[in-house]
């Protein structure tokens, strides 16, 4: 790009940003006329992505500016199957040009901090952003320290991995070093974290890595919970596909990790007992992403509470959260529902600056989990809203069937891979 | 004055209620359709057209995807399907009819 072509962009931001404190005092929208106004959306993810476009497709009048560091984002989701050597790592990469091609002002720069009254975004670097509207998405953080010993020096020993990018490349480094023999450690968190069946589809797929390349290799998942997502389908797949290699023990097990020695790659339980690992996979306590504190919008819990029609964030106006970031049970932290969030308050914003209300929200999830490159598994849900609460809908969703077919088996397995390529279309317009 | 616009809005609600067939059917709006239609996507693709396995949507017959959408429903759903009857038994007919013509209408 020109800096001519910057240059220009500047002045017209720099003039949006002068009439914006005049005008957000009355009607901002409607004296810009046609329900246009100035959306900024933070976090390139499932959500954020998601959010941009269908506030572009709706009306294109609508300023949609995102706001990401990453050039390339990477999802997290599926980076299991990289690690069961089924996929490149750089097949989980999404770049921003159809967003771009729509119209929509793509900033890669990393937000640093929001003005809820001014209805401002700060970017690392100073330049400042005015909204009408603001969609954080801005995904997790980690609680460092949460757990003992385990700070952000701890990762680079035993990584979370629970961010696609560097630590991804960092455990399949020490997956690959690891000799013939060796005991992978996961260790799980309590309720509620991203991804909830991703611990257990990793092992899966690390499984199938032992098991093809290092057989005589064992897997050790230690647990701060008694449940876990899709788990009787889990345990029966495992014993099925992995037979003994793959051992689950949890919470009334003595399964709860309380102190983490990542140099030694050990870990302590709540009893005392320490395991000891040649890769020490740690999947750490989790919070919203900091620009939610910033932004006023986050709870006591960490996470974001939000009205259920909008996604609006219930303690202050004009900001939208969604995806990982908020407190929303039912519904799971999932990439799927990231982005159906992101198309109700996507809705909702548009509707709001044309001054209409928000249509009736609705959302759904699904979950494939990979068990080996022939064995899928899934869980899916209908959302709606009940007595003011979101709301899973009575007698629809559920797991697979426990009895199946292997056929049905590597129908899912398929359709995961499915689901995925459409995902990324519709977020991002990655063509697979 | 006040009286008779609440009268006026009584009575339009009621209307309405009668219009739709009562309260389990709140009639459907465009946009609301096309919010119930949001998760479609994410398998089907944007406005339902496909990028890959799973079946299109966009441009098919109404009737054509309503019956679908309620034959996955049943006990014995079509064969090769795996989701769709966990997640179809989370709309009504009247929904299902609302996605069909939703879809039948993207081209």
């Amino acid at each position: 790009m020109s800096t001519n072509m910057i240059s220009r962009r500047r002045t017209l931001q720099l003039l949006g940003g002068a009439g914006a404190g005049l005008a957000s005092l009355s009607m901002p929208a409607i004296a810009q006329g046609a329900g246009a106004g100035r959306v900024v959306v933070v976090g390139g993810g499932f959500g954020g992505a998601t959010a941009a476009k269908y506030i572009k497709r709706a009306n294109p009048k609508i300023q949609v500016t995102l706001v990401e560091p990453l050039q390339r984002y990477y999802t997290c989701p599926f980076t299991n199957l990289h690690f069961g050597g089924l996929r490149t790592f750089e097949q989980q990469g999404h770049n921003f040009n159809e967003l771009r091609a729509l119209g929509v002002q793509v900033v890669h720069a990393l937000a640093n901090d929001v003005d809820n009254k001014k209805k401002t975004v700060t970017l690392a670097g100073g330049r400042v952003l005015q909204y009408d509207k603001l969609v954080l998405s801005p995904g997790i953080d980690i609680r460092w320290g949460a757990l003992k010993g385990y700070d952000q020096a701890a990762a680079q020993f035993a990584p979370h991995a629970w961010q696609a990018g560097p630590q991804t490349a960092l455990l399949k480094q020490q997956l690959d070093a690891m000799p013939d023999g060796g005991t992978f450690i996961l260790v799980a968190p309590e309720n509620p974290f991203r991804c909830p069946p991703g611990p257990y589809e990793r092992v899966s797929m690390i499984g199938h890595y032992f098991k093809t390349q290092k057989p005589k290799s064992k897997i050790l998942v230690l647990d701060a919970k008694e449940n876990f997502s899709k788990q009787g389908l889990f345990l029966d797949g495992w014993k099925k596909v992995y037979g003994e290699m793959i051992e689950w023990v949890p919470l009334s097990k003595d399964g709860k990790v309380v102190r983490v020695d990542a140099r030694a790659r050990e870990v302590e339980t709540e009893f005392g007992k320490k395991h000891k690992a040649a890769v020490l996979n740690v999947v750490p306590p989790q919070k919203a992403g900091f620009i939610a504190d910033r932004a006023g919008v986050s709870a006591q819990s960490g996470w974001v509470p939000i009205k259920p029609e909008t996604f609006e964030s219930s303690q202050v106006a004009d900001i939208h959260v969604i995806g990982d970031a908020t407190a929303a049970t039912p519904m799971p932290k999932s990439g799927f529902v990231a982005n159906a969030q992101g198309k109700v308050a996507a809705a909702a914003i548009v509707a709001a600056l044309a001054g209409r209300p928000a249509p009736k929200a609705s959302w759904a999830n699904t979950c494939y989990s990979l068990i080996a490159p022939d064995y899928g598994i899934s869980v899916a849900n209908v959302y709606n809203i009940a007595d003011g609460k979101l709301n899973e809908i009575k007698g629809s969703g559920g797991v697979s069937p426990r009895e199946a077919t292997p056929e049905f088996r590597k129908l899912e397995a398929d359709y995961g891979v499915a689901w995925y390529n459409a995902i990324a279309n519709d977020a991002w317009g990655t063509k697979a | 004055m006040t009286s008779r616009l609440k009268t006026l809005g009584l009575f339009s609600a009621a209307a309405l209620l009668l219009a739709s067939g009562g309260a389990h059917a709140q009639a459907l709006s465009a946009a609301d359709a096309a919010v119930l239609a949001g998760p479609c996507a994410n398998c089907h693709g944007t406005d339902g057209k496909s990028n890959g396995k799973i079946p299109p949507l966009a441009g098919r017959p109404a009737a054509t995807l309503a019956a679908m959408m309620k034959a996955f429903k049943g006990e014995t759903p079509p064969p090769g399907t795996t989701i769709m009857n966990r997640l179809s038994k989370g709309y009504t007919d009247e929904q299902i009819e609302a996605l069909a013509k939703h879809f039948a209408e993207k081209k």
